[in-house]
């Protein structure tokens, strides 16, 4: 009886599915819980993954294939709500919309809005993006649901794939022609819009939508040091709804080699050249800034050392942090001290220290009696603390993109771009897709130095770089609130 | 392919690098469409009188800037014009103040609403000093500033303080609902119990209450009904799911 206890509460905390009598609801995972307290309108928490293809979007089609890809993953399909303690996720009752696209991704979506889902999936011309919110998912779920939504969309324009889907390398393309057959026989994913999603047959496994920082929870762990507050660059900020990407492409095989031949991954080279820009960034500015580190962050997917099939959050970060007062450091300094720095942090017992502490707190009885309200002014307090105060920018390399071969011909290029910050007012995020490595810089601020500082030294480093910014190529027009929300399908 | 010749990046078509707005040298100007022609200069020749070198159409700021200009301009021949005519026939400023103090507040609030936008605090400070100072100078132009300073400076105030106060809860509230009716009934009950202290003060000189509190009675329990509604009952779906540990 015991045992039986203490692992029902600990299914408590790991599935986040539950039911009552008015139908199913989701627990938040534990890097979830703190994104509606400190998510509005600007920094959206929205991350994006876009992908271009060789034709025009057919709007009707790619609008079915959304259909079919929320019944498939139907734990995407949800808004936020309030409870006395904590937030919760509502089942949407209706399908989502497909809405057109703007220079100025991941803005004017403010996930507390009421009915507001917590992802949008928006097109123009030969391009479809997905923004995905971090309280509902991390990069290797937004991802998954794109390429869910893209195979969904050739499968649907008679397309095959060449490979099995939701297998193997393609384990994360939650679809196939079988699938895509018996929703259409329910009257699903055809040009009308079907029934409410719940009323799906399908049988979905809850490991898909578990808590999986509460599944691999460390118990009596200490907690990690505090790092000391960093720099934030001080630039003049965009208008209210302008978030610029500047995107840069490298060819892989070049920067790869550049890479080996440092002895360094591309990751960590990548971190070193970021942290090159701010610290010239840090030294130029007048007067003196008051915080001495230079900090980046470097997501890491935890996957790859827990195992968990969840499309849910579940992932945490490295910190790299260079002294200012010790002067300018050549770059080959900042390279080795990268690779060392990563070397000592990205291992099992260091992540675990992170995970003791974020999963713990969600266990505490005294954290979990306090009121909402209450929890939402100390979430704050804490991601001031613990969160964006520590690091002065952010580098989030998902890798290597594959989709299956018979689709992969028709995919022009993918992008990554990450969510929006005002208080370090430009990240950036980095994918490879085919030979080509794809570094997207998003900022709310109207200085490109940074920018300019990264990729003139990887020019620098004799790497051939390609840049361009859609907001320089739109014309700058006022983005109301009804353009950009506007509904395509 | 077009190089930026500062940052050695490749930059495509861009007019201009992304990275540091260096001109690039070898863009090819794009094509105009018959859409694009609609809003070329050419066809709105006034947009270049007043803003030289602009873009060839007025930006909002711009058209506010304009109409303040418009206003201010016609606001001081009406006030040159109303004086004068009070002088020629008067030999004195008498029934001109009134028209002339009134043409003022509302080129304050002009001013405010038009031309400080990016200056917030200002713009509010100024929009509510400017009908407390009308009042009052509309107290000196009727030779008795008494009422104006003893009760119509003190409710314009608390009318102004209680907006103030219903805007700020309105914008910071997550969900609007029937607590924005509350917010304003107990603003309305804050009102009656101040509208009663000042008059009593006025004319009596000590405060009696009378009606006020009947009123506070009545609309506190109807503002606390609609805040239990909106916070407790319209939004909880099922107690289960509200009060999940």
């Amino acid at each position: 009886m015991h045992i039986w206890t203490r692992r029902s509460r600990e299914q408590q905390f790991i599935h986040t599915l539950r039911e009552d009598e008015q139908g199913e609801w989701y627990a938040l995972d534990n890097a979830a819980i703190i994104m509606p307290a400190v998510a509005n309108e600007i920094t959206t928490s929205l991350f994006r993954f876009e992908a271009e293809l060789d034709a025009p979007i057919d709007v009707d089609v790619m609008g079915r294939s959304l259909e079919l890809t929320v019944r498939r993953m139907p734990y995407f399909n949800v808004r936020l709500r309030r409870g006395f303690f904590w937030y919760y996720f509502e089942p949407c009752h209706t399908l989502p919309h497909l809405y057109p696209d703007s220079p100025s991704p991941s803005q004017l979506w403010d996930i507390n809005k009421r009915g507001t889902r917590l992802f949008r999936i928006r097109c123009e011309a030969n391009r479809v993006g997905g923004e995905f919110s971090h309280a509902l998912t991390d990069g290797t779920g937004g991802m998954a649901f794109l390429k869910t939504l893209l195979a969904n969309y050739f499968l649907l324009k008679g397309i095959l794939p060449g490979a099995e889907l939701g297998d193997g390398e393609f384990r994360d393309i939650l679809t196939s022609q079988s699938f895509i057959e018996k929703m259409q026989k329910l009257g699903h994913g055809n040009s009308e819009k079907g029934s409410p999603p719940e009323t799906e047959p399908l049988t979905i496994s809850s490991d898909e939508f578990e808590d999986a920082y509460q599944r691999h929870f460390p118990k009596g762990l200490p907690f990690p040091d505090t790092s000391p507050n960093a720099f934030h660059m001080k630039f003049k900020r965009l208008p209210k709804g302008q978030y610029r990407v500047i995107s840069g492409e490298l060819n892989l095989v070049e920067v790869l080699s550049e890479a080996r031949r440092r002895g360094v991954s591309l990751t960590e080279l990548m971190t070193a050249v970021y942290l090159d820009a701010l610290q010239q960034i840090w030294h130029e500015t007048v007067p003196r800034p008051k915080e001495n580190y230079i900090a980046v962050e470097v997501p890491l997917n935890l996957r790859t050392m827990f195992p968990s099939r969840t499309f849910r959050n579940f992932s945490l970060f490295v910190l790299i942090m260079e002294d200012m007062r010790l002067g300018m450091r050549s770059f080959e300094e900042l390279v080795m001290r990268t690779h060392y720095q990563m070397k000592l942090e990205y291992d099992r017992m260091s992540i675990a220290k992170h995970l003791s502490r974020n999963a713990g707190s969600a266990r505490n009885l005294i954290v979990r009696a306090v009121p909402l309200f209450l929890k939402d002014i100390f979430a704050r307090i804490f991601f001031a603390k613990f969160g964006e105060s520590m690091l002065s920018g952010f580098i989030s390399n998902l890798g290597q993109v594959k989709m299956p071969p018979g689709f992969a011909p028709h995919i022009q290029r993918f992008g990554f771009i990450p969510a929006p910050s005002l208080t370090t007012l430009t990240n950036a995020s980095m994918l490879s897709w085919n030979d080509t490595l794809i570094i997207d810089f998003g900022s709310l601020t109207e200085s490109r130095e940074l920018e300019r500082l990264f990729f003139r030294r990887l020019r620098s480093l004799g790497l051939q770089v390609r840049v361009s910014c859609r907001l320089d190529q739109t014309e700058a027009k006022a983005q109301s609130k009804e353009e950009s929300n506007a509904i395509l399908s | 392919m077009p190089y930026c010749p500062e940052c050695g990046v490749e930059i495509g078509n861009a007019p201009r690098c992304p990275l540091c707005g260096t001109p690039n040298p070898k863009a090819v100007p794009e094509a105009k469409t018959p859409c694009n022609d609609v809003d070329m200069p050419e066809k709105h020749p006034a947009a270049n009188i007043i803003f030289e070198g602009g873009e060839g159409i007025f930006s909002k700021e711009e058209k506010r800037t304009v109409l303040w200009e418009v206003l201010s301009v016609a606001f001081a021949i009406a006030i040159v014009v109303l004086g004068a005519v009070n002088l020629f026939e008067s030999r004195r400023l008498s029934w001109s103040l009134y028209p002339i103090v009134s043409i003022l507040l509302v080129w304050v609030e002009a001013t405010a609403f038009l031309v400080l936008k990016n200056m917030q605090v200002l713009r509010i400070v100024l929009g509510a000093i400017a009908p407390p100072a009308f009042l009052l100078a509309l107290g000196f132009a009727s030779g008795n500033p008494r009422w104006a300073l003893g009760l119509a400076i003190p409710i314009a105030v608390l009318i102004e303080s209680l907006i103030g106060a219903l805007v700020l809860a309105i914008g910071m509230s997550k969900r609007k609902g029937l607590n924005l009716v509350a917010y304003v009934l107990v603003a309305a009950a804050i009102l009656c119990i101040g509208l009663e202290l000042f008059i009593d003060l006025f004319v009596q000189g000590v405060v009696a209450f009378d009606w006020a509190p009947i009123c506070v009675i009545a609309l506190l329990p109807i503002a606390g009904f609609f805040l239990y509604l909106h916070y407790r009952v319209v939004r909880t779906t099922n107690l289960r799911r509200l009060f999940h540990l």
